[in-house]
């Protein structure tokens, strides 16, 4: 891999972020009809146009709007949104809107960049989980449950005892045959991590910088991402994610804090990137599985469907990208914003313009491609 | 943190719906957290459970390679290893020889003990049981 190819880290909103309250049609009338409970106040609302606002927990996400790196994707979702977390999420990682898929679409790119899998650190995710959009037979994932420096199997043992055991431990963990599909996938799983944790384990010795994150778990995250990124191993693709926006009750603050660290966090990282001339090839996507219903229940909002994306970078092309859909009583669906931007148009930019992959047989179809990249 | 670490973090399932069942929880991060956190346990050969097991295993007598890994993998469960497995085991055993806790020989007699209990909990069969 060369030290400029295209990166993509994506950063997940879990729980259903509540995209009214993010990008705020604050000229709207129904939006104050809409949200007696839990609307942004006028004085807490950062203007981005003459009809869109963040609220200023946002504040840092403005500062990329206003160098146009911020690509805001409105209406992003699917038909007939099931309203449930674990489908929703499915949907977006598998790109299988009618059925249950199994692999995931960056599970997918992995496997077309290095489909001998040479690199075992090709794919970093950082949380104790391993999101479905990653999963893809033969694609190694290095799961970064804890902190960077910390990576790695029976820390306690050391110098030649260290090596002996580590041995005897790839050598009971090498893949029998007949040993049945869970028993292979964990030997499969140790081997990789194996190989994986003398590389990535260099990644915070190579590291210094200036930039200070917020110690939240969403900055512990996108630090490592970055230290990562800036040691070179040969990492493209970076998850990780922040939650819960399930903001049902108590929106106020909640949604707030979550959003201060998400963007707080996120400043830091680019910002981290800048100062050692690593992010011109670096795109963040952030989505969350669906938006919230428009009519907030007196406390929060329930889960709806049409939600918004984010991509900044670089090389991104700021600006608004489709249209926010009609909050007009008729045209809600159940009282939901209708989508009107299938989630999978996002991935084909993403995937033909930033990657240089036909996007077809990874996101299983051919969708408009918005251009948010340059 | 170690739970969260190990995929289960408390009252923070990684959806709504819960934590899954099966295989799902098997990811390089998490596999690597729960073998960390059992070899830790296992291997502070001062530890209470630990010092019971050592102390049941020295009531025996020297043991043998083969009576070392079946008294470690009977002891911590008893614990079902595949023939590989089984045998990666007994290789490292007999690199170490007899093991006696008699003349002098006791502080390497519990090293060899707590390593071979970290063997066994790093497993896979030990993991997946």
């Amino acid at each position: 891999m060369a030290n400029t190819d295209p990166c993509v880290v994506v950063l997940q909103l879990t729980g259903g972020n509540d995209y009214l309250n993010t990008t705020i049609p604050y000229n709207n009338p129904l939006y104050r009809d809409n949200r007696p409970a839990v609307g942004i106040g006028d004085n807490n609302i950062i203007h981005l146009d003459a009809d869109y606002g963040m609220p200023d927990y946002m504040a840092p996400m403005k500062k990329f709007w206003d160098e146009d790196k911020l690509a805001i994707l409105h209406g992003v979702g699917f038909k007939d949104s099931p309203r449930s977390h674990f489908r929703a999420m499915d949907i977006w990682h598998t790109c299988e809107p009618e059925k249950v898929g199994t692999e995931g679409w960056l599970g997918r790119v992995a496997r077309e960049f290095d489909p001998n899998k040479e690199n075992v650190v090709q794919v970093v995710s950082m949380g104790p989980s391993l999101p479905r959009s990653l999963v893809c037979p033969g694609v190694p994932v290095a799961c970064v449950a804890g902190p960077l420096e910390r990576y790695g199997f029976l820390p306690q043992a050391q110098g030649e005892e260290r090596v002996q055991v580590l041995d005897r431990f790839a050598k009971m963990y090498s893949p029998a045959i007949g040993t049945g599909p869970v028993m292979d996938y964990l030997s499969e799983t140790a081997i990789d991590s194996l190989k994986g944790e003398d590389i990535i384990k260099v990644a915070p010795q190579k590291y210094s910088s200036t930039v200070q994150y917020p110690n939240t778990p969403i900055a512990r995250k996108l630090k490592g991402i970055a230290q990562t990124h800036i040691a070179e191993i040969g990492s493209r693709i970076f998850y990780c994610d922040h939650s819960t926006f399930d903001t049902h009750a108590g929106q106020n603050p909640a949604h707030g804090n979550l959003w201060s660290a998400v963007s707080q966090g996120v400043d830091a990282f680019f910002a981290d990137l800048r100062e050692h001339k690593k992010s011109d090839n670096v795109i963040m996507l952030l989505f969350s599985e669906f938006g919230r219903r428009v009519h907030d229940n007196g406390s929060g909002t329930d889960h709806g469907a049409g939600g918004v994306a984010f991509v900044l970078g670089e090389k991104v092309k700021g600006g608004h990208y489709g249209e926010m859909p009609s909050l007009k009583p008729e045209h809600l669906v159940q009282g939901d914003l209708n989508p009107n931007m299938d989630y999978r148009s996002i991935y084909s930019t993403i995937l033909d313009k930033w990657l240089g992959l036909n996007p077809a047989p990874i996101v299983n179809g051919t969708f408009e491609q918005p251009a948010f990249l340059q | 943190m170690n739970t969260a670490y190990m995929g289960q973090d408390l009252l923070n399932p990684p959806s709504v719906e819960g934590w899954h069942t099966g295989k799902e929880w098997i990811n390089s991060g998490s596999l690597m957290a729960r073998i960390n956190f059992m070899a830790d346990k296992v291997g502070d050969t001062a530890a209470p459970g630990v010092r019971g097991i050592i102390d049941r295993l020295k009531g025996r007598g020297s043991l043998s390679p083969e009576q070392l890994v079946d008294g470690c993998l009977d002891l911590l469960g008893p614990v079902e290893v595949s023939a590989g497995t089984k045998e990666q085991l007994l290789s490292q055993a007999n690199e170490w020889g007899q093991v006696s806790w008699d003349n002098g020989n006791a502080a390497m007699a519990d090293s060899h003990v707590g390593n071979m209990l970290q063997l066994i909990v790093a497993t896979r069969e030990y993991q997946f049981a």
